[in-house]
């Protein structure tokens, strides 16, 4: 007997996922450790900068939680997400060789990268969460992390998928990736609390799917307030990624099928 | 038994070149083609039915690969559709899928994973794998990256054949790994034909496809040229062939061809000699003289074997060949030690021309070749006695009536 196309799809994507993870670090002597390291230095970096240096401190609204929170609540999904993107775009381009032989569901490539990325985020939150129930002024909003997470997911699949499509009809997509990451992070208000932006700045974080998901994971694990609008937009950002990726990736199906 | 395991209507294939691959959104999204076609394929019908197998033949650039890619699903049709019931498992390129750095054992389970197989069968699935592919465990952990060609071989046929396919879809695959595998994967395939699996052969080897083909289908330059009963159509793309090649002018002479095996056959062909009544191997041979072609074949073991023989011109057309195997009621020759086999041609019908023989050693089927020597101990024909002409002379009889 053959699995259902459904169950054989879900295998596929959770062994391609777990060979994703292997393979990155494959040969290297620390191997998975990396996949932790690497985050937390990036981490331990931008909080010497910017907690320690720069000294960059929460508006008094905020109640008493340390920048350190603060920033981990932005700064780990956002390396979730960046790592899923910046990986993700050349995932059907770079096992071009690997499609021209073998049947394999086109979508497999683009959403395993996205699966992998998460593992130091969910790492970071199994250790930060207890931390923030224990010592943070205010306890998380424990009933709202599911949805702002399925609300990344969604914004970063939906992204992942045309992004990969694209890349294999436009190779220059690559190498503009990388500088939109940059932008998005920098005005993403993952460095910094929205408060200490001036009007009109604050209104255009809006703008930014980024921000708006940090000011949600924010407000949920810190109980910072966001600014008026921001779950909305979320959930603006949410489905238009969602539908509008998911359509996109659809109507670049077929033209990359038929390239390869 | 007897249904339709693959089903091509009116199928055809074009492939779309593009300068750039941008180009393939932009027409898209404008509506205005910026492309040229070429059509690898025109529209075709055909149907494969259990038991059945069906060779498919052709030119280089005829559109046979594109049909077998099209039959096993990695490319898809531009116009038409194709059914396929049942399982399926194309020997296109062999190990294809497999990732160089991940070890036999994890690329088995991607191949389990790709067919479907449920997480109850798995383990069965890796296991009979790795018996026929006959790797040790140790040899399993390892990445493929490590495993010599035949080894990668063995495990991706093991793999692609382990769960019993009905549609086998093989690209002169046959020649894969060492003698023995060789001869193991052939079995394997008459095996799965035997228990009502279809097979689509692709090859350029003749003798193979009139050996192992039911029905065979002839492509040319797309199309389907001829289709049916193998004999008929190999014969009919020989005559094809022998005519281009007349116009091409490539009538040169061939060199005798020295087998090139990479491990020892288990029977291998050693001497070939031929006698007359003047002597051993002699350069001029009379028309009408009789002669006797001896073939002397070592055995390193018990392996049962058939000997066969092709006489042949410079231009590689054959003017006579049988085999030993032709006889169903032969058995075959078999002992290890030295095995002689004299051909006796009472009074050579031959004409005048150059001639070469072509000797095989072949396994207990007739499809698997362990030894040969092709285009060997070269010899003139002098016709003195009569004025005919041609290559043979043909038994007659003329009757002149007033």
């Amino acid at each position: 007997m053959s699995l259902t196309p459904y169950r054989r799809y879900f295998a596929l994507l959770l062994f391609w996922s777990a060979r994703d993870l292997r393979n990155r670090y494959a040969g290297s002597v620390f191997g998975l450790l990396w996949a932790v390291v690497q985050p937390l230095a990036t981490i331990a970096l931008f909080y010497g900068v910017f907690g320690l240096i720069l000294a960059i401190r929460l508006p008094e609204a905020s109640g008493k939680t340390s920048y350190f929170f603060f920033l981990l609540s932005g700064l780990l999904p956002w390396l979730a997400i960046q790592e899923a993107w910046a990986r993700s775009v050349t995932a059907i381009s770079g096992n071009e060789l690997l499609l021209q032989k073998q049947t394999f569901p086109l979508s497999l490539f683009p959403l395993a990268p996205v699966l992998t990325a998460l593992v130091p985020q969910l790492v970071g939150f199994a250790l930060l969460l207890p931390l923030l129930a224990w010592r943070a002024p205010t306890p998380p909003a424990w009933e709202l992390l599911p949805w702002v997470f399925f609300c990344q997911l969604t914004i970063t699949a939906g992204v992942a998928l045309p992004l990969a499509a694209l890349n294999h009809l436009i190779r220059d997509l690559a190498a503009a990736v990388p500088i939109v990451l940059q932008i998005l992070f920098y005005t993403g208000a993952i460095l910094f609390p929205a408060e200490t932006l001036d009007e009109p700045y604050r209104a255009w974080l809006l703008a930014n799917p980024i921000a708006c998901l940090a000011m949600a994971y924010q407000e949920t694990l810190l109980g910072l307030p966001a600014p008026a609008g921001t779950w909305a937009a979320l959930f603006a950002w949410t489905v238009a990624s969602g539908l509008g990726g998911v359509w996109l990736f659809r109507f670049l199906h077929p033209i990359v099928l038929e390239s390869l | 038994m007897s249904r339709p395991l693959l089903q091509f209507h009116h199928v055809s294939k074009t492939y779309k070149l593009y300068a750039r691959p941008v180009d393939r959104l932009w027409e898209r999204l404008s509506g205005r083609p910026r492309h040229h076609a070429f059509t690898a394929l025109h529209p075709l019908d055909f149907v494969l039915q259990g038991g059945e197998t069906v060779g498919i033949i052709g030119e280089n650039g005829a559109g046979k690969s594109t049909l077998l890619k099209l039959a096993a699903g990695t490319i898809r049709p531009s116009t038409g559709t194709i059914i396929r019931t049942g399982h399926c498992a194309a020997l296109l390129e062999l190990g294809a899928g497999f990732h160089p750095e991940e070890s036999g054992y994890r690329n088995l389970l991607l191949s389990a994973l790709l067919q479907g197989v449920p997480p109850e069968e798995r383990h069965a699935f890796v296991r009979d794998a790795q018996a026929f592919a006959e790797l040790s465990d140790d040899t399993l952990a390892r990445p493929v990256k490590t495993y010599s060609s035949g080894m990668f071989v063995r495990l991706a046929f093991a793999a692609a054949t382990v769960r019993a396919p009905q549609l086998l879809i093989v690209d002169e695959a046959l020649s894969v790994g060492d003698l023995h595998f060789q001869k193991k994967s052939l079995d394997r395939i008459l095996a799965l034909r035997d228990a009502g699996a279809a097979i689509l052969f692709c090859s350029h080897n003749l003798y193979q496809v009139r050996t192992l083909c039911t029905r065979t289908l002839w492509l040319r330059a797309g199309r389907i040229q001829a289709e049916g009963d193998t004999e008929a159509v190999v014969t009919e793309f020989e005559a094809y062939e022998r005519h281009k090649r007349a116009a091409a002018n490539r009538m040169s002479e061939v060199l005798p061809t020295v087998p090139t095996q990479e491990t020892l056959p288990p029977v291998r062909c050693t001497t070939i000699t031929v006698e007359t009544a003047e002597g051993t191997n002699p350069s001029v041979i009379e028309t009408g003289e009789t002669i006797r072609l001896r073939i002397v074949c070592t055995a390193e073991d018990d392996t049962p074997f058939h000997v066969g023989f092709a006489l042949i011109r410079p231009d590689r057309d054959n003017v006579f060949g049988s085999s030993t195997h032709f006889d169903p009621n032969r058995t075959p020759l078999r002992g290890a030690g030295s095995h002689e086999v004299v051909v006796e041609f009472p009074a050579l019908p031959l004409l005048s021309g150059k001639y070469l023989w072509s000797v095989y050693v072949l396994d207990e089927t007739g499809l698997h070749v362990f030894d040969k020597a092709e285009a060997v101990c070269p010899f003139t024909v002098l016709n003195i006695t009569t004025r005919d002409f041609g290559v043979v002379a043909l038994p007659h009889r003329w009757r002149l009536n007033p």
